[in-house]
């Protein structure tokens, strides 16, 4: 398929505007059959277009350039910014760790695994065991060898009950970890869990080299070393040539911090960096027609929900949280806000971007009836409901504000109060009785749910406690006939749907915007920036 | 905006006049001139607007004149006569809302920094110097924190509303107003007329509110102006920085703010320019009447020349 | 004059340590525990009390204070409770980029003002002086956000000229190439400082102009020019000089909005962060340092201030 393109009469007849914009539609993942619709639609043969997509695709999927430096810029950043994996809590974390480290098994964009550090991943018939064989010959930037050692001391880390490790509750089955020889680690589970390298992968888990401490600098495995780390300022990385995989194409890689929306596509517009997260979505129609600028728009299951506290005054009354999911406005929030790029929520976690979706489950709509009706019982009457609310995402205060201005034509009496980001999640966030959040996809149904809905989980927003949901998710996890299965995620979901209290309208994409010589992009829907996994692959291509 | 940038006055009273200082008791007859007579027609046009505007704004703040539309950043047109903003609201309704609410929250802050900085001053000017010493170093010590980070702090701490924005403010501001007026106090008190009504036995507080008041009132009341506008400016820093009214709230500062996407990538720029042009006005019409009212209580030499 | 230096940094010492105090209790009122901050949402209460030990927090009030306080004095501004970094190595790098910015805009903002405003001062009345005053008030009544805008859509969208934002390392560059990096916060500070200084040098030399003395220079029948240039500016330079300080002092503490519009990392956001995060021990630290510039900027005004005016210098 080295199809060039000049060789193509169909691409030679296009105007260059027509073929820019079959090409971003390339780039952002169109597949093919909406690609052949649309040229089809333009008066284009069937045969014409699938050959011009062919040769797109692969023109896009071009090989890799050495050189070069990438300036990236993520929104929230500051003086907690880390080089500790088990402390990571941002995008720009997430980031950070790919560029320095590596982890045992890599996701892929179909939230899959593939052996990454861990060259091979055996379990046992139960799931209860899991055999990691550590690949050999891969070197720390100091030139020490990966062994057992490192993989053991990072992996405790994250145990105990005194772990700081944000992701602890991840590998809460794990009874422990032991060495078997300087290539293999073992895993022993107090119970199954199928999904266990697919949890490894995640942000947290990067390898760091046996008994580090300091993090004012750091020695990884990634296809970078760090040249300079300077939390909330910048962070620059060059390349490490003994890396032992593919990528690793520039020669400096940096990633930069810029809260604020309008600063950030100003810069981004202006060509002072090449690439940034969270495109204001109105925005989107200016890129898409600006020179050399392309939009990296990803499908996730990331959503923006408000929660109220089911253990705390006036958030505990059914009535008013069931009041609340019918004064969403979830059209305006996609349609308006998201300018498209999101979809619908139906009040709970998961959406079609997940393997276990549930689309039994009947949309929740705005609905003034119902949501009075609901009013009503609650025997609120003119009380003021407070709402803190803070732009963690786009759209978190945009929600509290619709659902104000429907509330009001009703008679609820919402009290939005808006607070600042980066504080956001010490101080307000588990401890008001109704607030805002936002929450990334997660590789699995199972995982999401676990995090954030199981009754004891540190991350339970509502404090919803079910007995049932809690076993039910517990035991899906050994369950293999497709059918039970698909039918107990069902239960699962509805379950959240109708009792958690949780307001969820909406999922939304990831949507950045990259300059055109920007390369390499990953899709894995967990993160900006194709799921932070882009800084391995990432190339310049007018180098 | 200007954090300490706007404590212009001396720190160290002996090492400066204060330009709006009288020769003498002022002579209370003055007429606007022109540029005063704009002035006031601005200021007043504002206030109108600011008393009626909830009551005769179309749509209220958090309104959407367009229910089934999902278009933001819109040109003025039937219905919506300034366009629409950020969140597909009605922007001469909000502009409406927000004279009250911006002109509001300044003026009274101002008015509670005068109450505070201008007893302290005053009371300070003429108590014992040991008093006096005391007051001025503690004052000293809030006037070398910038007033930015003070509220920041404060407003962070406590979470922003609209009281909270007023105490903070005033408090914060009456810091300089305290200075002013002690200055003020000090230099009237040792002018003649106040030493000959010295002499003449009257007593301390005959001094204040017959000798030193009447002549400090005027520079302080042209400083008031002035004063109103860094408090505008104090608001809308505070709102960009996510600390100031609360949304959907309108006020000019924040607005501005929410809306500076529409000149990146609206369809029109008013989203923008009509608040900074609010604010524009009402700040230049103010200055316009201080301008002249400072001209006319001192500092006449410098006309005649 | 000695003696008055001497008095001048007493006083400037007692401010010190009035804010040290103000700071430390003020930021003791805030809600919020340091330990806790420290350790994060998941810390035991076990924990929680051995970080309260070793932080010196079980201290009383009073031990607490002079503690940080003889810290402070030894250089030692304590760890960030955000990131565990000591403080000085966070402030290192912005103190450069806030001292580059503010002390540019000094350069070039100042000296332009004060000629605007003394041309005002020998004309008032005229069409420059009322122009000027026009627009000098005008740039008073814009929010900083609002000029910054209006600059990055004419230099860098309309002419193609500047960053709109300041990124990139700082390190191995050559004056000129910095300059241009951070060409546009300090146009947008100049005009912010402008404003102001052209409407108090014009009012300190009218007030001086207006002094008996120069009335009587004027009835001697001496041209204005060589007035202004012999006899009022040299009057005018103390309360000139304050306001210059106090806009110095300005430029270094209270850029909050520039340095988060234009994205580059300098004290002020600092500071911001410190609030966000609710990083005590970075505000602390912060509140003095800018508390520091404001007291020594001060005293450099006074000491300029005493230096030009003869009464002062030989007070009765």
């Amino acid at each position: 398929m080295t199809r060039r393109k000049d060789n193509d009469p169909t691409i030679n007849t296009l105007s260059a505007s027509d073929h820019d914009q079959l090409f971003k539609l390339v780039k952002r993942g169109v597949n093919r059959r909406d690609f052949m619709r649309y040229m089809m639609a333009a008066g284009a043969t069937a045969a014409a277009s699938g050959t011009l997509f062919g040769g797109m695709s692969s023109a896009w999927a071009a090989t890799p350039k050495m050189g070069g430096q990438l300036i990236m810029a993520s929104d929230q950043h500051g003086p907690n910014d880390t080089l500790d994996p088990a402390l990571f809590t941002s995008a720009i974390d997430y980031f950070r760790g790919r560029m320095f480290y590596g982890s045992l098994t890599r996701l892929t964009s179909d939230l899959g695994y593939e052996p990454e550090l861990a060259e091979e991943v055996i379990s046992n018939e139960d799931a209860t065991e899991w055999v990691f064989k550590i690949r050999k010959g891969v070197e720390f930037h100091d030139g020490k060898t990966l062994t057992a050692d490192d993989v053991l001391y990072t992996m405790n880390r994250h145990m105990g009950e005194n772990s700081v490790s944000k992701a602890a509750s991840l590998v809460s089955m794990i009874d422990k970890w032991e060495k078997v020889n300087d290539y293999e680690v073992v895993a022993k589970l107090s119970s199954p869990n199928a999904d266990l390298p697919i949890a490894l992968g995640t942000f947290h888990f990067k390898i760091i080299q046996d008994g580090q401490t300091d993090f004012t600098s750091t020695i990884g495995t990634g296809p970078y070393r760090v040249k300079e780390f300077k939390p909330g300022v910048r962070v620059v990385g060059t390349r490490f040539d003994n890396y032992w995989g593919e990528g690793g194409y520039l020669d400096e890689l940096v990633s930069y911090g810029i809260g604020d929306p309008v600063a950030r596509l100003n810069a981004f517009l202006a060509g002072d960096i090449d690439g940034m997260v969270n495109l204001p979505p109105k925005a989107i129609s200016q890129v898409e027609a600006a020179e050399g600028k392309e939009i990296w728009s990803l499908k996730s299951g990331a959503y923006i929900n408000i929660t109220p506290r089911l253990d705390m005054s006036v958030s505990n009354n059914v009535h008013m949280y069931k009041a609340m999911q019918y004064l969403m406005d979830r059209q305006r929030l996609v349609k308006g806000v998201y300018k498209g790029e999101g979809s619908l929520g139906n009040d709970q976690p998961i959406n079609s971007a997940y393997f276990d979706y549930c689309a039994d489950i009947p949309q929740r709509e705005l609905d003034p009836e119902k949501a009075k009706f609901h009013f009503e019982k609650s025997g609120l009457g003119s009380t003021a409901i407070p709402v803190v609310a803070a732009e963690v995402a786009p759209g978190a205060i945009d929600q509290c504000l619709f659902m104000q201005r429907e509330g009001k034509k009703i008679g609820m009496n919402f009290d939005v109060k808006t607070v600042t980001t980066d504080g956001y999640w010490g101080s307000v966030w588990l401890k008001e009785p109704i607030c805002v959040a936002s929450w990334n996809m997660r590789p699995t149904a199972n995982i999401m749910m676990t995090l954030a809905f199981k009754g004891d989980a540190a991350w339970n927003e509502t404090r919803w406690k079910n007995d049932k949901f809690d076993q039910t998710l517990v035991d899906v996890r050994g369950v293999t006939d497709p059918a039970k299965r698909s039918q107990m995620y069902c239960d699962l979901q509805t379950m959240i749907h109708e009792e958690n209290g949780m307001s969820i309208p909406c999922h939304r994409n990831y949507v950045d915007a990259v300059a055109s010589h920007v390369q390499g992009r990953t899709e894995v829907p967990l993160n900006n920036f194709g799921g932070a996994e882009s800084p391995v692959t990432l190339w310049r291509a007018d180098t | 905006m200007n954090s300490s940038n706007d404590h212009y006055v001396a720190p160290y009273d002996d090492a400066v006049s204060f330009d709006e200082l009288p020769d003498s008791a002022p002579s209370h007859k003055f007429r606007l001139s022109f540029t005063g007579w704009l002035g006031t027609i601005i200021v007043v046009f504002w206030t109108i607007v600011a008393v009626s505007g909830p009551f005769i704004a179309p749509f209220g703040e958090n309104e959407l004149p367009f229910p089934d539309a999902y278009s933001e950043f819109q040109a003025p047109q039937p219905g919506a006569w300034l366009g629409t903003d950020v969140s597909d609201r009605d922007i001469l309704s909000r502009i409406m809302y927000g004279a009250s609410r911006t002109m509001g929250i300044s003026f009274l802050a101002t008015v509670l920094a005068y109450m505070i900085g201008v007893v302290f001053g005053i009371g300070s000017a003429v108590s014992s110097p040991r008093v006096d010493m005391i007051l001025s170093r503690i004052n000293d010590a809030f006037l070398s924190l910038p007033t930015i980070m003070l509220g920041l702090v404060v407003v962070a701490a406590v979470g922003s509303s609209i009281p909270v924005l007023i105490l903070t403010a005033g408090v914060i501001y009456a810091s300089v107003i305290f200075r002013l007026s002690r200055s003020l106090g000090m230099e009237i008190k040792v002018m003649d007329f106040v030493e000959a009504a010295q002499a003449r036995g009257e007593g301390r507080w005959w001094i204040i509110t017959k000798e030193i008041w009447p002549n400090a009132a005027m520079p302080l009341l042209t400083d008031f102006g002035l004063r109103l506008i860094y408090v505008i400016l104090f608001i809308s820093s505070l709102s960009f920085l996510g600390l100031g009214v609360q949304p959907p709230q309108a006020d000019w500062g924040s607005m501005v703010r929410e809306n500076l996407g529409a000149l990146q990538y609206g369809t029109s720029i008013i989203p923008v320019i009509a608040p900074a042009l609010a604010i524009a006005t009402l700040t230049v019409g103010i200055n316009l009447i201080v301008d002249d009212v400072s001209a006319h209580s001192g500092g006449k030499l410098s006309n005649r020349l | 004059m000695f003696s008055l230096i001497l008095k001048r940094l007493g006083v400037g010492l007692i401010t010190v340590l009035a804010v040290s105090m103000i700071i430390f209790a003020g930021t003791k009122i805030l809600p919020g525990d340091a330990a806790q901050i420290r350790l994060g949402q998941q810390a035991t209460e076990a924990n929680v009390a051995a970080m309260r030990e070793r932080l010196g927090l079980d201290k009383p009030f009073i031990v607490q204070y002079a503690n940080w306080l003889t810290n402070f004095a030894k250089g030692d501004l304590g760890v960030s409770l955000s990131s565990d970094v000591p403080i000085t190595s966070l402030i290192g790098d912005r103190y450069k980029n806030t001292l580059f910015v503010s002390s540019l805009t000094a350069l070039i903002g100042v000296p332009i003002s004060l000629m605007l405003g003394i041309m005002a001062a020998m004309f008032p009345g005229s069409l420059y002086d009322r122009i000027l005053t026009f627009v000098s008030v005008s740039l008073v009544a814009a929010p900083e956000f609002f000029t910054a805008t209006l600059l990055v859509l004419l230099f860098v969208f309309a002419l193609g000229i500047g960053n709109a934002v300041v990124v990139g390392s700082t390190e191995n560059k050559g004056l000129f190439e910095l300059i241009a990096h951070f060409a546009l916060p300090i146009t947008t500070l100049c005009f912010v400082i402008a404003s102001q200084l052209i409407r108090m040098s014009r009012a300190a030399v009218l007030n001086v102009m207006s002094s008996p003395y120069i009335e009587m220079a004027v009835l001697k029948g001496i041209p204005r020019k060589r007035i202004i240039f012999r006899h009022a500016l040299l009057n005018a330079i103390g309360p000139i000089v304050n306001v210059v300080a106090l806009n110095l002092a300005y430029l270094v503490t209270g850029v909050i909005v520039v340095e988060v519009y234009f994205g580059y990392p300098g004290l002020a956001t600092l500071i911001v962060q410190g609030v966000q995060t609710r990083d005590f021990v970075l505000i602390q630290g912060l509140g003095m340092i800018f508390c520091l510039t404001y007291v020594v900027l001060m005293l450099i005004a006074d000491i300029a201030a005493y230096a030009s005016n003869p009464r002062l210098r030989h007070p009765k």
